[in-house]
């Protein structure tokens, strides 16, 4: 019953090293990936030539002016936009990770219902916001047509319209990991705490939020960081003063035509955001995001 | 007896303590051969190093006296039946059997796959997918998927672990009849010593990675090569370098005139096991004994005075 | 405290869901302002006569489905070899490109082509704004593949080895049918960001690639419009429809 299966015909050709697999994407990565990021670190180190071009003269200028007042006032400016807008995701966030996790059976359906509009155009939802808010928007129209003003409301274009638009913007990258923590948390121990005469309201802030803290963290870093970088937003919803790092980045490789400084400040953004993800993955949160992500 | 799968030496090490060390061993064709072992000995490492899937860091592994080191898995006339069967969840009864059988390009399927079917009793389930069988079937598809190919060994990882206890017993009896049915050599990992006992016809011992012992069952169980085999195959009451198991030992109130060694104590616990009866003894010399009687003549309360006692006979020595 | 949370979440999906709906339903206003003057379809047989609108959408269903293809490809590949082999560079790499700030990623691409450009000749158009989505979408599909390979164990592809198949054969016959709900979901989830993108495409566009994200774009800015309001209903619908059939499809 041996050997004959031996000498059988076998399709077997040579083994597949996972190089072989990972060879496309290797390439893909590291020509449209690594190597951009490549030479706008070198383009930093230069400097701006006459007519928009670079010269080459190795400098660390670009990088101090980083600091010069008026770019310094932009990146403080991102960082507190970006913060107050966390800062409501998170306050905003919360109950509503809190509803579902206790939804119990429709757990799903609601989880989707904060997923779906996040996958849908960003561009689009912005534009919804223009719609509602703008001077002949629908809001500024209602309340006129309603006899309560009689001026249409500044609704847009200002610092308060860019916060609202990267709340709505990111939100469920907070809902999202602040349920999974929420979801995972041992139902016991708020059996426990209210066996121990804990009401509700004392359960959550004693033992549901410390608990939760991973989460936090987790919520807190994935969406400062697109708000630090956001372009679009600020670029629609803003007012002409209301620049952020994305905007000022962008305006360096068009209208301004100073690559170089352009450059340096989108690596100080990646240092800055890769600065918070190291941070973080040092802590407990940092492998449940990178799961998420 | 014809050598048919060959160690020499073989050693596997994942860095750090090695996982099979200098292992030596003959495999004869036709027999079922049990690797035994606690957890971590290395007994299913071993049967990786045969299929294929680890390479040995040091000595031969020869095929009906052919060396096949370097041939990777699929060129290897061995097949395993993994521990959790590792039925193709996307294809049918049918399409896992016709896998193997493809690829050594066997044109006409229907036959073997019957065939296959046949020897394990499953025929009429061959449009079934894995998740829509019981327990018991899905092993028997494992088998006869491993089966199809006609190995010269049959690599079984823990064949009946993944089976509840009730069903065990039966299939161990029908995992035997089939071996001897089919004439294949089963190479069987086990760390269960009553179903390496009940089933093989030869066991190899292992303890973290050495080869302890290789024999019939009878062999290794009642002349044990060291103490590490003797008390892995079951309990053994040791008195000044001596071993008696269990069930060798008696108990009377009467001390026995027959030739046997006796020694005097004090029963200290009586147990109900169900088919026996276990009694926990304290020898006046301080030591402490148990043994297993029939229920016939477990009668004893704690505090008796007693005799316990065994044939010579009966004893292992080293 | 329930009763609270529950009126909560109805004023938290309000916020997030409202928007668009309003969106949606002001599209069939027939009046070209913010006042409801009865239903019409006038603003989407306007925007079915629009032929630059057209041209756009064209383009981006065009761009879309290649760096689909791409990327799908690429990545499952990228998704297995990770399975069987830990590369940290490249994991690590990967990792960074789905964090990057869109505006970063955009202008390295735009300062990346131009200097290639200078040793070829080719200019920015269609095929930049396809290698730029395959650029950042390629981490999607590995994530996404990544984590369906993780529930798949491993000892099956040992099994289907110890029966005789080869590794490419293993590969093809038992993981990748198994991997088919994944690398759908992960296609899908590609092309519509690929579809959506405005940042990185108006960075590297040409000037005969003009998407319908660069034309909404344009609209946006200048304020609001009707037939935005149509194109803005007809894609939240249909790329919505799409990302539902994902959820689905990465559930099975």
């Amino acid at each position: 019953m041996s050997g004959g299966i031996l000498a059988m015909r076998s399709r077997s050709k040579p083994d597949p090293p996972a190089a072989a697999f990972l060879a496309p994407s290797v390439l893909l990565q590291a020509l449209l990936f690594l190597c951009p990021l490549a030479i706008i670190a070198g383009y930093s180190l230069l400097s701006r030539g006459a007519y928009g071009g670079v010269e080459l003269a190795v400098s660390f200028e670009n990088y101090q002016r980083l600091f010069d007042p008026l770019y310094g006032a932009i990146l403080l400016r991102s960082v507190w936009l970006a913060s107050i807008s966390t800062l409501l995701c998170l306050v905003l966030g919360f109950p509503l990770a809190l509803f579902i996790a206790r939804s119990g059976r429709r757990k799903g359906l609601y989880l989707q219902l904060v997923i779906l509009p996040f996958w849908t155009s960003f561009l689009i939802r912005t534009y919804a916001w223009i719609f509602l808010l703008r001077d002949t928007g629908l809001v500024n129209t209602v309340l006129t047509a309603a006899g309560l003003i009689t001026q249409p409301l500044p609704l847009l274009y200002n610092d308060a319209a860019v916060v609202l638009g990267l709340v709505y913007g990111y939100l469920p990258f907070m809902v999202l990991p602040l349920y999974a923590t929420i979801e995972r948390l041992d139902k016991s121990l708020l059996e426990a705490a209210a066996d121990l005469g804990a009401t509700p309201w004392k359960t959550l802030w004693t033992v549901v939020l410390p608990l939760c803290r991973p989460g936090i963290v987790a919520g807190v870093v994935l969406v400062f960081i697109p708000c630090l970088g956001a372009y679009l937003t600020p670029d629609l919803m803003g007012g002409g003063k209301t620049i952020m790092i994305g905007n000022l980045v962008q305006n360096q490789f068009s209208t301004a035509r100073d690559w170089p400084f352009g450059a340096a400040l989108s690596l100080a953004l990646m240092a800055l955001v890769m600065a918070l993800l190291m941070a973080m993955s040092r802590r407990r949160g940092g492998q449940q995001a990178e799961d998420l992500l | 007896m014809e050598t048919v799968l060959e160690l020499r030496g073989v050693s596997k090490d994942f860095g750090g303590d090695p996982a099979v060390d200098a292992v030596s061993l003959s495999i004869e064709r036709g027999e079922l051969h049990s690797l035994c072992g606690p957890s971590g000995c290395g007994k299913t490492t071993l049967l990786r190093l045969v299929a294929g899937f680890e390479a040995p860091s040091a000595g031969e592994i020869f095929l009906n006296s052919r060396l096949i080191n370097h041939e990777p898995p699929y060129r290897r006339n061995v097949t395993t039946v993994f521990q959790n069967y590792a039925l193709f969840p996307h294809m049918t009864v049918q399409a896992n059997i016709e896998f193997g059988l493809k690829q050594k390009g066997v044109r006409d399927l229907a036959e073997p796959v019957r065939r296959a079917l046949d020897l394990v009793q499953l025929t009429g389930l061959e449009h079934r997918r894995p998740d829509q069988l019981s327990g018991g079937q899905r092993q028997r598809v494992a088998i006869a998927r491993s089966l199809a190919l006609a190995p010269e060994v049959l690599l079984l990882d823990e064949p009946l672990s993944a089976l509840d206890p009730n069903l065990r017993k039966q299939v161990r009896q029908e995992l035997k009849a089939l071996q001897r049915r089919v004439g294949i050599t089963f190479l069987m990992v086990t760390h269960d010593q009553e179903e390496a006992l009940s089933l093989s016809d030869r066991i190899t011992v292992l303890d973290r990675g050495r080869l302890q012992q290789t024999g019939a069952p009878q062999q290794i169980y009642l002349r044990p090569a060291n103490r590490f085999v003797a008390d892995f195959l079951g309990t053994v009451n040791w008195i000044d370098g001596i071993g008696v198991r269990p069930e060798a030992t008696r108990i009377s109130l009467e001390r026995p005139s027959n030739g046997a060694r006796v020694r005097a104590g004090r029963i200290s616990a009586s147990t109900f096991l169900g088919d026996c009866i276990q009694l926990d003894t304290l020898l006046d010399s301080g030591e402490r004994l148990t043994a297993q009687v029939s229920r016939m003549n477990g009668a004893f309360q704690s505090g008796d005075h007693v005799h316990v006692w065994w044939h010579p006979g009966d004893e292992i020595t080293l | 405290m329930s009763r609270l949370l529950g009126v909560y979440a109805l004023a938290a999906y309000a916020f997030l869901h409202l928007p668009l709906v309003v969106l949606g339903v002001f599209s069939f206003n027939r009046s070209r302002f913010t006042q409801w003057e009865g239903w019409s379809l006038k603003w989407y047989q306007a925007m079915g006569a629009d032929s630059a609108l057209l041209e756009a959408a064209a383009n981006s269903v065009l761009i879309a489905l290649c760096a689909t293809l791409i990327a799908t490809v690429a990545g499952t590949l990228c998704a297995y070899g990770l399975w069987k082999r830990r590369v940290p560079w490249l994991s690590g790499s990967l990792y960074l490109s789905l964090v990057s700030p869109e505006i970063v990623t955009g202008v390295a691409l735009l300062a990346f082509y131009q200097w290639v450009f200078r040793f070829l000749d080719v200019q920015l158009g269609m095929h930049t704004v396809v290698l730029a989505h395959v650029s950042f979408s390629l981490a999607y599909v590995v994530v996404v593949v990544l984590s369906r390979l993780r529930t798949l164990d491993p000892v099956l592809e040992e099994a289907a080895m110890d029966l005789g198949a080869s590794p490419w054969w293993a590969f093809y016959r038992v993981t990748l049918p198994q991997l088919v709900p994944g690398i759908a979901a992960a296609a899908l989830l590609v092309f519509t960001l690929s579809f959506d993108d405005y940042v990185i495409t108006s960075l590297v566009a040409g000037v005969d690639s003009e998407t319908l994200p660069m034309l909404i774009y344009s609209t946006a800015r200048r304020g609001a419009s009707p037939v935005l309001n149509a194109i803005s209903t007809v894609l939240v619908v249909g790329l919505g429809g799409l990302i539902l059939l994902a959820e689905r499809l990465r559930e099975a």
